[in-house]
Order: C-alpha cells, then sequence, then structure tokens
C-alpha cells in the first residue's frame, strides 16, 4: 500500500477543490433560477387562477320576493328565512369524515349525500359556495355547528323564500314558487340555477314585478376561510310588491263557508270587476312547493280525483244548469217572445216527438208567467220559450253576457266553455241541430258548459245593467321602490243593451228566488239587504267509472246572486261538485259570503263616523 | 501599497454585498411582519438582532485567529453540553424542543454549533496530511463520530433541517481534503439499501413531508399543503412581482412560517422574477467573494473555516430556495440573514464578519 502524506503541495489541491465546489453552487444557483422562471413566468396563470380559487369566496344575497297583500294591505304571501347548508369546496379537508356526518344528520345514506354533492357541484359556478341541504331543522342547525371544528367547509346561512302564512287558503289565486328548472333557465333570460321562481297563478304571471334582483359579495379570506375584506359588492334589489283586489275576510269566509266541499267559489263588484275572493277546493299548500314534497305529501294531490292543482273557478267547465235560465229569459225579453205577462202551462214535462222532457216537479207548476218561472225554477216556461227564441238567438244572449268565452282574467289556464248552437254541432258532431237540442240548452244542461267565473261576470252583467266587465285580480303594482307604478282600473269588454221592463221582470223573478217562501233560492236570505239569485242542479251525466264512487252520484249544486238587488255591489257565485241541490248546497254559500260583506261594510262606515266624530 | 489596496477593495466589496443582501431581508422581514394593524413587534426585535450581530461582528475583528483554534474543542464541547440542555430543560415550541430561555429571550444552541464544529472541524484537520486517493473509512472513524454527535442530539429536538445542514457541512469540509471514492460509493449504496430502515425511523411528520414533495397535489390541504401553497405564492408574483406589502396570498396565512423558512416565498409573490433574479445574483456574487476572500490563504486553518462557512452559506441558500419552489421536501432549513431567527441571524453575521476580518487581511 503507497501512502503519500502531502502538507506543502495540499494547497493547490485543496484550492482546487474549492473552486470545483463553488462551480457546483453557481452551477445548481442558476437552475433555481430557472425554476423560478418556470414557476413566476410560464406556469403565472395556472398559479394566479389556483390563488384566486383559495382566496376569493362569492356569496350570493338572495333578494326578497315582492308581498303579496290584500286590498287592506293585508299580507298573503311574504318572505320567511330559509336556513341552508353550504360546503365551500376549497376548504373541505376531509370529504369522506364530511359526508358521514352529513349523512348522520340529514338522515341519508352516505352515498346519496355523495351523489347529491356531485350533482350539486356540476351546476355551481366556480368560486361559489355548493348549496347542499335547505329548510334545516333547529336541531339540525345545532348538530351542524357543534361538528363545525372538524367538519371544515361547512357553512349555515340563511336566505329570504316565499312563505305563504295561511297555507291552504288561496293557494290557486296565489300559485307557488319553486326550483327554476332546466328548460326554464334556458328559455327565460338571467335567472340562476337554484333561484325560485313563479310557476302557477299570480306568483307566475306577476313574476317580472315580484321577483327581486340577487346580489352578490365577492370576499377574500385567509387560510381559515376567515373574511379579511370585501372585494365587491352588489346590493340585491327586492322585487315589488303587487296589491290584490281580493278581500281577504270575504275570501276566509268564501273558505270557510264552501268547507270540505269540493267546487268554486267566486265574488265580484258588479261596478268593477275587481275579484273580492276566489275559491277552489280541492286546494294545496304552496309552502310545500317552496320547501319540496314529501313523498306521500306529492301522492295526496297526485292522487286525488278531484284536481288540487287545478283551479276550478276558471278552470273547470261545467253545465251551469238552471241559474243559465236568466240568460233564456233575457232572450225571450228581448226578441219579443215573451213579456212579463206571458203564460205557460206546465204540467210536469213537455212532449218534443216522441220524447218527454221533463220539469223537475213531475206534478207540474200549472201556469206560470216569467216571474214564477224565475222563483220555482219551472223548466216547461223555458222550454216552451226557448223554442220560440230559437237556439241561435239563445247562444247569441249566452255569449254577449259572458258565457263560453274566456273573461280574460290576468291567470293561466282559463278555459272558455262551451255554448252549442246549430252552427257549433254541425262543425263538431257534423249533426244538424234539433228540439231536442234546444230544450236541455235551455235550461242549462247538455253541450253548455262554463266555468263559474263565466256565470259570476253574466250575473254582474245583468246586475249593473249590461256591462261585461273584465275582471280585475291585481289592484295595482308597486315598483322596486314602494312606489305605486300601475293601477288597474275597470274595462268594459262590451255593453249588452237591456230592455227596462227586460231587467225589471227578470230582477223581481231573482228577488223571488231568494225572498219568497217559494223560492227555490230560499236559503240565500239575508236581513240586511235584498239579495237576488239563482239556483241551479245540474245533472251529471253518469261518466261509468267515476259512478262507482259514491262522491261522483250526486248532481253538481250552483247558486249565484248578486245585492242589493237594487243597487248592486257584488255578486257570489258558488259551485259544489256532485253537491246536490243548488238551492241546499250552493245558496247557504252565498248566504255566508254575502253577511261577510256587507256586516264588514258596516263596520267600515262605522269606524269612518267615529273618525269624523 | 498596492496589496493594501486590492485588499480593501475586496473588504469593501464584501461589506456592499453583505450591507445589501442585509438590508434586502430586512425589508422582506418587514413585509412577512406587517399586517393592517401595523408591523408585528417581532420586527424590531429583529433590528435588534442586527445589532446584536454587528457588536459580534466587530467583537471578531479583534479576536486572534489563534485564540478561536485554541478555544474550538472547547467550545464544541460546550455547545454540545447546551444541546444535551436543550432536549432536558429546552422549551418546547410546535413540538420540538429547539430553543434555551425564556419566552423573551430564547437562544438556539444548534445554529451556534453549526459555526463552531466548522472551526473544531479545521482545527482537526489543521496538521491531518492528506492521503493519496483520499481518506479511507479508518481515517475517518473520529471526525465523523465528532459531527455524529451534535447531528444526532439536534435530530433528536427534532430539527432535521439543521441536522442536515451540518451533518453535510461537515462532510463537504472532509471532502475537500479528499475521500476515498470506493468509500463514497460503498457509504452511498449502503445508506440506499438500508433507507426502508431510515424510512422507519422518520417520525410521522417527515415522512408526510416526503410523500408531500413527491405528490404534493395528492393531499392539497394535508402535507402537501405547504409547497403547495409557497407554488402558488411563487407563481403569483408573475415577473413584475405584486409590490411592496402587497403579497396577499403569503399574508392571508397560506403561508404557516412566512417570516422564517419561507420568508423568501413573500420575497418573490412581491417582487416578482425581477426581485428574484436580483436576490439570487447577489448570494452567488457573496459566495463568489468569500471564495476570493479564501482562496489564496495559505493557513490551513483558516483555509478550512472559510471553506466550512462558504460550503454553510452554500447548503443553507440552495436547500431554502429549492424548498420554497418546490425542488426540495419541507425541511426547515432558513435563509441566511433572510430569515427571522435571532440565533441565526447572529452566528451568520459573526460568520460574514470572520470572513471580512479575512479579506482585510489575506
Amino acid at each position: 500500500m503507497k501512502k503519500v502524506y502531502v502538507t506543502l503541495d495540499a494547497q493547490p489541491v485543496l484550492e482546487k477543490r474549492l473552486a470545483q465546489f463553488i462551480t457546483l453552487v453557481m452551477v445548481v444557483g442558476l437552475l433555481l433560477l430557472g425554476r423560478f422562471w418556470y414557476l413566476q413566468i410560464l406556469k403565472h396563470n395556472y398559479y394566479y387562477e389556483l390563488s384566486e380559487k383559495s382566496r376569493i369566496r362569492n356569496f350570493k344575497i338572495v333578494a326578497p320576493r315582492g308581498f303579496i297583500r290584500d286590498r287592506n294591505g293585508k299580507i298573503i304571501a311574504s318572505s320567511a328565512p330559509n336556513f341552508i347548508l353550504e360546503i365551500t369546496r376549497e376548504e373541505v379537508n376531509n370529504k369522506d369524515l364530511l359526508f358521514s356526518e352529513l349523512s348522520k344528520i340529514f338522515n341519508l345514506p352516505k352515498e346519496e349525500v355523495e351523489k347529491l354533492y356531485k350533482a350539486r357541484v356540476s351546476v355551481t359556478p366556480q368560486f361559489y359556495p355548493v348549496l347542499m341541504f335547505e329548510h334545516l331543522t333547529r336541531e339540525q342547525i345545532v348538530a351542524v355547528e357543534a361538528l363545525k371544528w372538524k367538519l371544515k367547509g361547512v357553512k349555515i346561512s340563511y336566505r329570504s323564500e316565499r312563505s305563504y302564512p295561511f297555507n291552504n287558503l288561496a293557494s290557486h289565486l296565489l300559485g307557488y314558487v319553486s326550483q327554476i328548472d332546466k328548460s326554464e333557465l334556458e328559455k327565460i333570460k338571467g335567472y340562476q340555477v337554484g333561484t325560485k321562481i313563479g310557476k302557477a297563478g299570480l306568483e307566475n304571471v306577476f313574476e317580472p314585478y315580484l321577483r327581486g334582483f340577487d346580489g352578490v359579495e365577492r370576499i377574500e379570506v385567509d387560510a381559515y376561510g376567515k373574511k379579511q375584506k370585501v372585494l365587491y359588492k352588489l346590493d340585491p334589489v327586492a322585487g315589488g310588491n303587487v296589491e290584490l283586489t281580493i278581500d281577504w275576510s270575504l275570501q276566509e269566509a268564501a273558505e270557510e263557508a264552501l268547507g270540505e266541499k269540493n267546487g268554486a267559489v267566486v265574488a265580484i263588484s258588479t261596478m268593477t270587476g275587481e275579484i273580492l275572493a276566489m275559491v277552489s277546493h280541492p286546494n294545496f299548500d304552496p309552502n310545500l312547493f317552496v320547501k319540496g314534497f314529501k313523498k306521500e305529501e306529492w301522492l295526496n294531490i297526485a292522487k286525488n280525483p278531484f284536481h288540487p292543482l287545478q283551479n276550478k273557478a276558471l278552470q273547470g267547465i261545467f253545465p251551469p244548469g238552471s241559474t243559465f235560465k236568466l240568460v233564456t229569459a233575457i232572450a225571450g225579453l228581448e226578441e219579443g217572445v215573451i213579456n212579463q205577462h206571458t203564460r205557460f202551462y206546465c204540467n210536469g214535462k213537455k212532449r218534443i216527438g216522441s220524447k218527454d222532457f221533463r220539469c223537475w216537479r213531475d206534478s207540474g207548476h200549472g201556469s206560470v208567467d216569467v216571474h214564477k218561472a224565475l222563483v220555482e225554477s219551472c223548466d216547461v216556461f223555458f222550454y216552451e220559450t226557448a223554442l220560440k227564441v230559437g237556439p241561435e238567438k239563445l247562444a247569441y244572449y249566452a255569449k254577449q253576457i259572458g258565457l263560453g268565452e274566456k273573461t280574460g282574467l290576468e291567470l293561466k289556464g282559463e278555459l272558455s266553455g262551451v255554448v252549442p248552437s246549430p252552427e257549433w254541432k254541425r262543425q263538431k258532431f257534423s249533426q244538424r241541430w234539433y228540439d231536442g237540442d234546444t230544450l236541455p240548452f235551455a235550461i242549462g244542461q247538455g253541450y253548455l258548459a262554463v266555468t263559474p267565473l263565466q256565470l259570476a261576470i253574466a250575473y254582474s252583467t245583468f246586475a249593473n245593467g249590461g256591462s261585461v266587465l273584465k275582471p280585475i285580480i291585481v289592484k295595482q303594482f308597486e315598483g322596486k321602490d314602494g312606489k305605486v307604478i300601475k293601477q288597474n282600473v275597470p274595462s268594459i269588454i262590451r255593453n249588452v243593451r237591456l230592455k227596462p221592463e227586460t231587467i225589471e221582470a227578470v230582477r223581481s223573478g231573482l228577488i223571488g228566488v231568494v225572498n219568497e217562501p217559494s223560492g227555490t233560492g230560499h236559503a240565500a236570505y239575508i236581513d240586511e239587504v235584498v239579495v237576488a239569485g239563482k239556483t241551479g242542479t245540474a245533472q251529471v251525466r253518469a261518466f261509468k267509472e267515476r259512478v262507482k264512487l259514491s262522491g261522483f252520484k250526486n248532481d253538481h249544486a250552483w247558486f249565484v246572486g248578486f245585492a242589493p238587488a237594487y243597487n248592486p255591489e257584488i255578486v257570489v257565485c258558488a259551485f259544489v261538485m256532485h253537491g246536490g241541490h243548488g238551492g241546499g248546497t250552493a245558496a247557504p254559500i252565498v248566504k255566508a259570503v254575502m253577511s261577510k260583506y256587507f256586516s264588514l261594510k258596516k263596520e267600515v262606515k262605522n269606524e269612518k263616523y267615529h273618525k269624523q266624530q | 501599497m498596492k496589496n493594501i489596496t486590492n485588499s480593501n477593495r475586496l473588504f469593501y466589496e464584501g461589506l456592499i454585498i453583505i450591507l445589501l443582501i442585509i438590508i434586502i431581508g430586512t425589508i422582506n422581514i418587514y413585509s412577512a411582519l406587517y399586517t393592517e394593524n401595523g408591523v408585528s413587534s417581532m420586527f424590531y426585535k429583529h433590528l435588534i438582532f442586527i445589532f446584536i450581530g454587528t457588536i459580534s461582528v466587530l467583537l471578531i475583528q479583534i479576536v486572534n485567529n489563534s485564540y478561536i483554534e485554541n478555544t474550538a474543542r472547547e467550545a464544541f464541547i460546550f455547545c454540545v453540553l447546551l444541546l444535551v440542555l436543550v432536549l432536558i430543560a429546552g422549551k418546547r415550541v410546535y413540538g420540538a424542543k429547539r430553543w434555551l430561555g425564556t419566552a423573551s429571550f430564547s437562544f438556539q444552541p444548534s445554529e451556534l454549533i453549526k459555526l463552531v464544529t466548522i472551526f473544531y472541524l479545521a482545527k482537526f484537520y489543521r496538521y491531518m496530511p492528506l492521503c493519496d486517493g483520499g481518506y479511507k473509512l479508518h481515517h475517518l472513524i473520529l471526525p465523523f463520530t465528532i459531527v455524529m454527535i451534535p447531528t444526532l442530539l439536534i435530530a433528536k429536538q427534532p430539527d432535521l433541517g439543521t441536522a442536515l445542514i451540518l451533518f453535510f457541512t461537515a462532510f463537504f469540509m472532509v471532502l475537500l481534503l479528499g475521500i476515498n471514492r470506493k468509500l463514497i460509493l460503498t457509504v452511498f449504496g449502503l445508506v440506499l439499501l438500508l433507507s426502508p430502515i431510515f424510512w422507519h425511523f422518520l417520525k410521522d411528520y417527515q415522512k408526510r413531508r416526503v410523500y408531500a414533495f413527491l405528490s404534493p397535489e395528492s393531499d392539497p390541504l394535508g402535507s402537501g399543503y405547504h409547497t403547495i401553497q409557497a407554488n402558488i405564492a411563487v407563481g403569483t408574483g408573475g415577473f413584475w412581482g405584486k409590490g411592496y406589502l402587497k403579497g396577499v396570498q403569503s399574508k392571508l396565512g397560506f403561508i404557516p412560517e412566512k417570516h422564517t423558512d419561507f420568508a423568501f416565498s413573500v420575497f418573490a409573490e412581491e417582487w416578482g422574477f425581477i426581485g428574484v433574479l436580483f436576490y439570487i445574483i447577489f448570494n452567488l456574487l457573496l459566495i463568489h467573494w468569500m471564495y476570493k476572500v479564501v482562496k489564496n490563504i495559505k493557513d490551513r486553518f483558516v483555509f478550512l473555516a472559510g471553506s466550512g462557512i462558504i460550503i454553510l452559506f452554500s447548503l443553507h441558500f440552495i436547500v431554502n430556495l429549492a424548498m420554497v419552489c418546490g425542488l426540495f421536501p419541507v425541511v426547515g432549513v432558513p435563509l441566511p440573514l433572510f430569515s427571522y431567527g435571532g440565533t441565526a441571524l447572529i452566528v451568520h453575521l459573526t460568520a460574514l464578519g470572520f470572513m471580512l476580518k479575512l479579506s482585510r487581511t489575506s
């Protein structure tokens, strides 16, 4: 082994090695510089985006929807806080733990929570938290808050949300809001995923007035998600309010009077066409649409054979029964085929060809004039009248007075119904019109089909002396700043010329219906004012499959009344599906609404009087 | 006469570079410690440390090199005892015992021993002849033992970064003197072979850091966090930087050790690539200046001590920057004169003071 010990010669060796080391350091230094070049120049945009993600948070500030109020300012669709749980993606440290904890709190399988999260992430814009659960209960909020120390990225906050304080009342009128769906998002501009939009009723029609504009707050957070400063803030703009023509006290009275019976009640001001109350039953709780249905809640609605979502006041078409005798009487009197003294003899039936057309009273009414015919609802009198007038003229007057056409109410889905005529029958069935068609027509049966709203309009036309009014549901719109931006004024669709004698003859008959002992509508009598009106009992054609259900056996019950008889202010139409006799089932409903209306009026008067004192 | 001018020039050149680096570091520490409510009181402590460091620089000018050489062994033993004391009675911060003293004044012996070990090794090899073909194993057992004592004590704190720096500074010093190539390859092979066993002895957080280094994106909010966030901070700086005091990414708490080990990420974010470029150049100039000071020194002790200091600064510089830009696992190695930390600052200033003294006399 050769060992050479160097002491003096060592210096150049050491210097050389040190120089090598220094060179190495210089090279590594340049490599580091290259790495910084890569990060700061080449990957700058990538890291800039990452930085924004970890630093920026956006929060949606949901604008409150405008209120819906009744004519006296009572709020019937308001806002309520909705507690929601959101997940800030960038802050989540342990997804697995998060999902399993949420699955416990919200009583869902973990896979469902995960699926929900994925679905929601796919529709949530960047830098926004992911909305997971809504309508948290107090217990859920407490449970989440208690877990916050280990559930990073979870946030509970609240949003303003539509609330219907009276639940089922006026549900068809108000409609409902619920989450906007994909097709709506594509069709309507200016909405974001997750927004709640008016889908039915007034909520739907007046969406542009009621909707607010959501705000956003963009904040900068530190590494712990704590707010550092507000980078940008767009304040939400609340929606405008809508004030209805509905009088909520009257609406409640009508709802109560109809009760659990299926049908509709419509109350209209005969002077202005303002709808004072509109009820349809069965109804639904619009709050469920906002919050989301439980399965059995939805089945209750979907499986109900009476279609709770249908507004029977304007979407239900039914034969008006004897309430149509108003039109037959007017047609006869106006055409001069009868006058107030004309009498026909009723022996209980009218024979046409080989077929007997019966009067509802088998024993007959004897000799009747128009007054008695209306009071006792004699069918034979109107058979005779209609035969003299002819179906064309009858149809003409029916249409003139407002039947068989849409009333033009600002709600979607209104049906026009059917007013038959020889022309109509030829087109529809390619058959000629027989006298056997005229007789049922005269007493509101057969092909004739109207909505309760149309019938109310028809009676209001007669009551106010011949003006077909367009029904109004909204009194005024308030803008986002609370100022009135639009007021609805009464509008007349057309005038029907009615001779004073016609009016007088028919009115006395309608008064008799309610006020005479033999009148069919005596159940609508009230002490305060004179009520005039007409009952109707519409025979139900036996639908084979339906007849099995006992609820479908009975005839439909109608009553339409107006008051005060000589200076009418209000018309009320009550319709009860399969309710039996109009005088027995529908008239008391009208009575209840009428007496409420006039007692409210008295209250208002008293108030005014006291104020003056 | 000419000689004096030359050495004066060298002295002033070093002084200017050192001052520049201290000024940049101080400006950056101010930013790293700055919040909307003003600057943290730690900044004023930093200024005090610079002051103490300056006194130390002045003191070392009047200390004779032979005095340092004569006391090197005693100083080394004293520092080792301090390290033992740290393990017994040290202050625990973030799960590691690294400090001696109270809350208001504490002292980190592991920083001091880096310099002391350099001096002791230089003294050890002063009269040791070189070996043709490099030292063999039996030559190295004694110095290896000497170095491993503080290294293991520091690793036990645990402070893996400082332990590695200490070990490799010593390694490169001996490498200057020459180590048998076969021996290096054998040891390297053995370490590779035995690494699974070492892995077993690593602490959990150390293992996670290695994982995180290998693939930071696998656990972005866990152990890969430092690396990703540091990369983001550096990357968002771009070419011109975000401007002084405007480095949101580091300020908002995304960078946990923003004033110590990751101070450079604050700098890179605020001053951009242009700032990084100048800072790296200044550091390379500093190292080159130290090389110029040392290379002609005939005194073996002084030469080796100077070389050791060069190696120490180079390793700190490279490892810290590599860590900040994601090329090296997060191992807690501060950047000299740039990271906050009193003992380190004073020790590094003293070391540079030693170099300045050499530059005057060489």
